[in-house]
């Protein structure tokens, strides 16, 4: 691995074609060792469903799980990687809102991160229900006999959660990795001809991405919203991953702390899944220029954080079992620490809290060895928090004759750690399928070719060609190298009077939409439309539900707004996200996989090119225009 | 055909059965000598649930664990089916009835001698069985008992000329005193003694009757006990006569003093000291016991014989005579049937003189299980018959096996108490091959050529005949004006027919004194058996018959494997328990392997330590360590009868070395501890506090009605139940720990019994348990009946994502198994825990499915199970009331925990109803109280304390 030294100094000579070329090389066709690997993997996730089917045929009493510990590994499996999905959509979301401009190397893979985990999570609520063939009954589906879920349950608020997040992390995910696909498109094509298999896969999931100003105008436009969507419902998931055990009456569960304390801990595992991840994946697909050691160090500084606030929660549960007075979780508090799972609580303090602690130090936040170690320690200290919530109020809460132990069986340990194998083959065949790393983004943050490099003379002379011969020609499309000169050709072009102006970039301008006169756009109606209807819809669901079923369960009025709230959230996340992709399709044109006549493909690498439409009679001086203010190559198209 | 009757039990039904609809047939239980009368509800050509006849005179309409699996017994799938015949020790073959009867007889004709040993039997089967012998020339039958009262019997017969065993009438005292007598689980009739005693125990009149108990071991009768005074086996010999001394030395003899010294020292020439216990506290103890306005001494352990035990039953007899008792509340006119059981003497002798010349019929005993001791002398016998319905181990020693009917599936009748007469009827058609015991005799006569002779020359030849003969000709007697067939029909619904027969008290025998002293000649002095035992050996023997298994003829019943013993809720198999001081000198820990020996046998058991045992003594329960007998029963647990002495010299049962042979054979049991952890959950009320306490008095209790709403402690406002709201109050008081509501609740709910394995792994699925708890300083135990308190905010309900945990309309927290998906959140948010979860697809053994209840939702691998107050009985009560037009009555409605309940611990009903039973101890008893009320679930369980005798009290401040 890169010592310390060459590291500070890595990003200071990339430009935008090593950016592009370090991480589209990454998807050449993998090797022997990856191949063997995703074999093993394979074999894993078979096992996994092996298992699975067999407790299905025979029944739960397969798993250890028992009287009273009624849920396990299984549970505590699914709350430890909706944890690590966690840190995919913070890093994404959060830091884009608040311009940490850090994250943009790290992104990718983490929002990679966040929906395989989001997968592998939901399988586990699925694992451990007795009847899985009627899992259907949970969801809010017409039935003829009216029996519609319980919107009281914390387990319906985790599945309107769960799956909410699942898609909009899908849908983050995928909309952030467009120009990138299309810079992928572009490369394959150029190397193999659009008739190549990767050119037509990739050219389905650019959909029609040319990188054009009104594109990227929607584009900046509908991801912001994204991210602003997605970032409460970072907060709100583990939350209510944590309201099912904090709506939980038994000792150690029911408390308020446990939502605070559930999304520091998510966000401490995701954090440290995304240094798992990062390390070796960073020396694999060698991208050391890209991922550099100032982004490990700002991932090492939030971890940072997340410990010390759930270092803070560890100090804070015993002191109100003390503090409340209750004896009972006095008792409880007492035996986590002394019980027959206390080698498990007193592994939690080493692991999560002190462990971490090392990163206040500069030198092991920037030594990939210190990294990488205190993550796997902090991803089993995290595991071992989960599985110890879980087990350990159930197996001793109320009534002392009903307590008990638990041990998974073979069963529940073949599935939990094969599902590390499915996260991972999710992830591997990602890391060679998809662009890994945002590349537009860190474009934007490589800064411009004309910040980084002086612009160099190309050796070649200003040419005019003739593409599109046969058609009258529609219009002008310049080649330039550099954004400056696109801007000044630009400047000049609206000077001139000119109109029908359509820009190319490989990432996005900002002073484009300025120069052109552009408003913010129309997607934001969509997106507070589809957000106001979840909003309502997500009452109206409850409500209605409530009224049909008109079932009482703990004494609870059937229409009850508090816990109603949730679902409405989910509902306005859900509803906004959705209206504003659609807003997106319908507002840059997306999905149709045709591209605009006068696109170059090197307008997705490292060029930046301005259409003018206009009469033949006009071209004349609009060339000589564009010319003067250094466009290497003017097409008439 | 064959199909549809298949599908269709009964196209063509029985009279007087119709498809559909329930029929209650009384019969007498013959699960124990107790002979308590039985309700069998038979549904469609299948019975499917025993409970206590509410009429009958011994039981009230209690019945305990061992009656209810009846049940399980007659649809045992390890039944024998047919007849089988095998040379000795050979494989056995089937045979016919005809051949077998045919080949009996023949050998019944060459005059040899015939022996028939059965179970305790009375009525017409044993006229027919004495009527064959009799024309087999043979010796009267011997009726062999595993737990026999000879030392109760010799002792009456010594004192009052009287080889009886009376009727203890506990109700009418309100002293009892148990000399190790464990007469709730065990001892005599557990069933009407545990009423009787919650009667006399109950808060009246600001006070309730005391239990005194003398034993070495914390038994369920001992932690029931209000004083349980430990002392070695054989203190309680010991302390009886420290009483009867204290008796005479203070004159207070209801009678003869001067006979009454003189029998005194007679029995006991040479007192043993009593070391733990100050002469003060004794004539306190006595003191007691002569002044209450009625006591009674009991005197066991069961099991017991010899010099020792007879030792103990005069010094009861003797304490019973000095206060007056003999007649009062022990009535030896109404005499129990267990005065004809013969002593393990005579059964000794009897056995000894088998050779190959005997033909010995033994129906309905396993003495090769009981008496291990004489297998090898009954296996002597030429010719071993043996009619029974379990292939135990004397039908394994036998050469014919001939099966009878279940009682369940046979005429009959049993007195067990003079005056009590119990009719036996079939409650379903035959399951196999098999045949009335009584016919087989008759029949085996007629194959003999020597008829069994007709009373009058005119009775018809079988046995049902000659039993509406006997009863027809005893109901003439009873001078009412009903037809035979009427009076007989009377006599059937009601169970049988019973009068309290009178009869003068006896007085002691003039030559008491002399007989005395003859019976104890050659006694070791009383001084000598509170040491170790005469062969020096290192640590005393205990046994004692538990309340679910008894002598061990249940053991292949998974209800009775599978339901807790009371004090240690241990399961499926059998434990040594020993005091922890005594394993520290053998370096024992909890679940090692101990070897047990004397010079009769030995054994192996895991170990328990525990205080409930004294130093040195080590204590195992009889029951299990079956050879055979069927799939639950064989190779489990230990054999305690094999260390069981037939007359040990010393008290109790004698000595025995003990060695540890193997660690960590942990033993299964339900609940991990005893103790509370301060949480108060078993409370007990202090005597003296409960006399300043008025009805209405006492816990301000949150109750499932919008009145227990408090906008201070809820968010959501109050709701209402229309019609119902029904509920529990539950006297702990009088909660025995017997478990028989346990049981009930898996007869009637079709609650699968799940093996030791998935115990051990927390999965029985038991829907109510009764758990026992300790006081805080861990000397006394006290039992919970822990099933689901239908919370009025039940906090499983909100948590089930799908509503098939719900309120319904009528308060309860019904569980909609078909909309269940399993995700066990409703039981891990269950502060009382008492949901249980389908781990499997749950198989019943045939025929054991066809005790499964129609009325109750079968469930499936992957669905939640509870309990909802027996709702399938509810339901069909208000459908009843409603049929009828009028309100559903108080009481009418008894789910099948309160049923069975042989104290009435349990109370059912509607708390919107002001006057109802449930209504009134609710909300004005002041021993009530919620469990875990802190949590504001507003649970429709309301307990009643215990109520513990205080310092203030005359009974305690004698120690």
């Amino acid at each position: 691995m890169a010592s310390p030294r060459d590291i500070d100094t890595a990003d200071a000579a990339l430009t935008y074609t090593e950016v592009g070329d370090d991480v589209l090389r990454a998807m050449a066709p993998p090797g022997r060792r990856y191949t063997a690997t995703m074999f093993v993997l394979a074999a894993a996730v078979a096992a996994f469903f092996l298992a699975w089917n067999y407790q299905i045929r025979m029944g739960m009493g397969v798993a250890g799980i028992s009287h009273p510990v009624g849920w396990g590994v299984y549970i505590a499996n699914f709350v430890f990687w909706v944890g690590i999905a966690h840190s995919g959509t913070l890093i994404s979301a959060i830091l884009h809102l608040v311009r940490a401009r850090w994250r943009d190397s790290v992104a990718r893979s983490a929002e990679a991160m966040t929906v395989f985990a989001v997968l592998t999570a939901g399988l586990f609520p699925l694992i451990h229900l007795g009847r899985l063939w009627v899992v259907y009954f949970i969801f809010p589906y017409p039935s003829e006999r009216q029996l519609w879920p319980n919107f009281f349950s914390p387990l319906v608020w985790d599945v309107c959660a769960v799956s909410t997040y699942l898609t909009v992390s899908v849908i983050f995910f995928y909309v952030g990795m467009i120009p990138d696909l299309a810079a992928a498109r572009d490369r394959y094509e150029a190397a193999f001809g659009p008739d190549h298999d990767r050119s037509r896969f990739y050219r389905r999931l650019a959909l029609g991405w040319s990188g054009a100003g009104n594109q990227w105008r929607h584009y900046g436009r509908a991801y912001l919203f994204f991210a602003a969507l997605a970032t409460p419902l970072v907060v709100s998931v583990h939350s209510v991953v944590s309201w099912d055990f904090a709506m939980g009456i038994l000792p150690g569960w029911h408390s308020t702390i446990f939502a605070p304390y559930f999304v520091a801990g998510a966000i401490h595992s995701g954090l440290a899944m995304v240094l798992t991840l990062m390390i070796p994946m960073r020396y694999l697909l060698r991208l050391d220029r890209v991922i550099t050691f100032d982004h490990f160090e700002a991932v090492a500084k939030t971890i940072l954080v997340t410990t010390l606030i759930v270092g803070y929660a560890y100090v804070v549960e015993p002191f109100i079992a003390w503090y409340s007075g209750n004896r009972i979780e006095q008792q409880f508090a007492w035996w986590r620490a002394t019980g027959w799972m206390a080698w498990t609580y007193w592994a939690l303090f080493p692991l999560n809290v002190f462990i971490p602690l090392v990163f206040l130090w500069r030198r092991a936040r920037r030594n990939l060895r210190t990294l990488f170690a205190v993550s796997i320690f902090i991803n089993i200290g995290m595991w071992l928090e989960r599985y110890f919530i879980v087990v350990g109020s159930t197996s001793h809460d109320f009534l002392p004759h009903n307590w008990g132990t638990y041990a998974p069986t073979w069963v529940e340990l073949t599935i939990t750690c094969a599902s590390f194998a499915f996260f991972l083959f999710w992830f591997l065949m990602f890391a060679k399928l998809l662009p890994t790393v945002a590349i537009s983004e860190v474009r934007e943050a490589v800064g411009r070719p004309a910040d980084a490099a002086p612009s160099m003379d190309t050796g070649t002379s200003a040419h005019v060609h003739r593409t599109a011969a046969g058609d009258s020609p529609r219009g002008l499309l310049a080649v330039f190298r550099q954004p400056c000169d696109m801007l000044a050709a630009l400047r000049a072009l609206q000077a001139a009077g000119h109109t029908g102006i359509e820009t190319y970039s490989p990432t996005k301008l900002p002073e484009v939409d300025r120069l052109l006169g552009r408003a913010h756009g129309p997607v934001r109606i969509w997106t507070l439309c589809g957000a106001i209807s979840g909003f309502l819809g997500g009452f109206a669901l409850a409500i209605g539900t409530a009224l049909v079923n008109g079932s009482i369960v703990g004494a609870k009025h059937p229409v009850s707004i508090v816990p109603y709230c949730v679902v409405a959230f989910e509902g306005t996340i859900l509803l906004g996200a959705l209206a504003n992709l659609i807003g997106l399709i319908v507002h840059a044109r997306l999905g149709p996989t045709r591209l605009p006549d006068c696109y170059d493909r090197r307008f997705s690498r490292d060029r930046f090119g301005v259409f003018v439409a206009c009469a033949p009679a006009e071209a004349g001086p609009a060339q000589t225009l564009l010319h003067t203010n250094g466009a290497e190559e003017v097409h008439v198209v | 055909m064959k199909l549809a009757t298949k599908l269709i039990p009964f196209i063509e039904p029985p009279q007087p059965a119709e498809p559909g609809e329930w029929i209650i047939y009384p019969t007498t239980c013959r699960e124990c000598p107790a002979g308590c009368g039985m309700h069998v509800w038979h549904h469609d050509g299948r019975v499917t649930k025993a409970e206590g006849n509410p009429h009958h005179p011994v039981n009230r309409g209690g019945l305990c664990a061992r009656g209810q699996s009846a049940l399980q017994g007659l649809y045992d799938p390890d039944r024998l089916r047919q007849p089988s015949w095998r040379v000795k020790s050979g494989p056995s073959t089937p045979v016919s009835w005809d051949a077998a009867l045919a080949h009996l007889g023949a050998k019944l004709g060459t005059k040899r001698r015939v022996t028939v040993l059965s179970d305790l039997q009375t009525g017409t089967l044993a006229d027919v069985m004495q009527q064959f012998c009799t024309a087999c020339g043979a010796r009267p039958p011997f009726l062999y008992e595993p737990f026999d009262y000879t030392p109760l019997r010799t002792a009456h017969e010594l004192l009052f000329g009287l080889p009886a065993i009376p009727d203890y009438r506990l109700a009418e005292s309100d002293f009892v005193l148990s000399l190790a007598a464990d007469f709730l689980e065990s001892w005599l009739s557990p069933v009407a003694l545990a009423a009787q005693f919650a009667a006399m125990h109950t808060y009246r009149n600001r006070d309730l009757g005391r239990l005194v108990y003398v034993g070495p071991r914390l038994s369920m009768t001992a932690a029931n006990a209000d004083k349980f005074i430990q002392l070695p086996p054989g203190g309680e010999q010991h302390l009886a006569i420290a009483l009867l001394r204290s008796i005479v030395r203070h004159g207070w003899v209801k009678g003869d003093a001067a006979e009454f010294a003189r029998l005194v020292d007679t029995l006991a020439p040479d007192p043993a000291p009593l070391p733990d216990l100050p002469p003060r506290a004794i004539d306190s103890l006595a003191r007691d016991f002569m002044q209450a306005k009625d006591s009674v001494a009991l005197a066991g352990p069961i099991g017991a014989s010899g010099i020792a035990a007879t030792q103990t039953a005069l010094a009861a007899a003797l304490l019973n005579w000095a206060a007056g008792r003999i007649g009062h509340t022990v009535d030896f006119a109404s005499s129990h049937a267990l005065g004809r059981v013969g002593s393990p003497a005579d059964l000794s002798a009897l056995c000894a003189t088998f050779g190959p010349d005997d033909l010995l019929i033994v129906h309905n005993a396993n003495p090769a299980y009981a008496a291990p001791g004489l297998a090898e002398q009954i296996r002597r016998a030429g010719t071993i018959v043996y009619l029974g319905t379990m292939n135990d181990e004397t039908a394994t020693l036998a050469d014919w096996v001939l099966p009878i009917d279940s009682p369940l599936e046979s005429w009959g009748d049993y007195e067990p108490v003079a005056g009590v007469e119990g009719i036996l009827q079939p409650t379903l058609r035959r399951l196999h091959d098999t045949r009335a015991a009584g016919d087989v005799f008759l029949q085996l006569a007629d194959a003999s050529g020597r008829p069994v002779s007709r009373p009058n020359g005119l009775a018809p030849p079988d046995f049902q005949a000659r039993l509406r003969h006997r009863w027809n000709a005893k109901l003439a007697q009873t001078g009412s004006d009903q037809t035979s067939s009427e009076a007989w029909e009377t006599a059937l619904r009601a169970g049988g027919a019973w009068q309290r027969p009178t009869a003068a008290a006896p007085t002691l025998r003039t030559d008491a004194v002399e007989r005395l002293a003859s019976a104890l000649q050659g006694a070791p002095p009383t001084r000598a058996a509170a040491a170790n035992g005469p062969s020096g050996r290192d640590y005393t023997l205990w046994l004692w018959p538990s309340v679910m298994l008894f002598d061990g003829r249940g053991a292949n019943r998974g209800w009775l494997q599978e339901a807790p013993d009371p004090t240690t809720t241990i399961v499926w198999g059998s434990w040594v328990d020993i005091h922890p001081d005594t394993a520290r000198r053998l370096s024992v820990r909890d679940g090692d392997l101990l070897e047990l020996a004397n010079d009769q046998g030995r054994i192996e058991a895991p170990a328990r330590l525990t205080p409930d045992i004294g130093a040195d003594i080590v204590a195992i329960a009889f029951g299990q360590g079956h050879t055979a007998l069927g799939r639950h029963a064989t190779q489990r647990g230990a054999n305690a009868f094999l260390l069981r002495h037939p007359s040990p010299d010393a008290a109790g049962f004698g000595s025995i070395t003990v060695r540890k042979v193997d660690q960590n054979r942990p033993v299964v049991a339900t609940s991990p501890t005893e103790d509370q952890f301060g949480r108060e959950i078993v409370q007990w009320v202090p005597l003296s506090g409960l006399r300043s306490m008025a009805p209405g008095d006492g816990d301000r209790l949150i109750l499932p009605l919008p009145e227990g709403y408090d906008p201070k402690r809820d968010v959501y406002p109050p709701h209402e139940h229309r019609e119902h709201r029904w509920a529990m109050a539950i006297d702990l008081h009088r909660c025995t720990g017997c478990g028989a509501c346990a049981v009930a609740c898996y007869a009637e709910n079709n609650i699968p019994v799940m093996g030791a394995k998935e115990v051990a792994r927390g999965r029985e699925m038991a829907w109510m348990k009764v758990v026992p708890y300790r006081d805080a300083p861990g000397t006394r135990l006290g039992w919970i009946p822990m099933l689901c308190q239908q919370c009025d905010a039940a906090p499983c309900e909100p948590v089930c994502p799908v509503f098939a945990s719900v309120h319904n309309e009528e308060g309860l927290n019904a569980q909609v198994y078909n909309r269940c998906i399993g995700t066990r959140y409703c039981s891990n948010n269950c502060p009382y825990k008492v949901r249980r979860f389908n781990w499997w697809n749950v198989t019943w053994d045939q025929p054991l499915d066809l005790q499964l209840n129609p009325e109750v939702t079968a469930r499936s691998r992957g669905v939640m199970e509870k309990c909802t107050f027996c709702i399938q009985r509810i339901r069909a009560a208000e459908y009843r009331a409603r049929r009828e037009h009028r309100a559903v009555r108080d009481g009418e409605i008894q789910p099948a925990c309160a049923q069975s309940c042989p104290t009435r611990a349990l109370i059912f009903g509607d708390l919107l109803v002001a006057e109802a039973e449930v209504t009134l101890l609710t909300r004005r008893d002041p021993r009530r109280y919620h469990v875990l009320e802190e949590l504001n679930v507003k649970p429709a369980v309301t307990y009643l304390r215990r109520i513990a005798i205080d310092e203030t009290t005359p009974t305690t401040d004698s120690a």
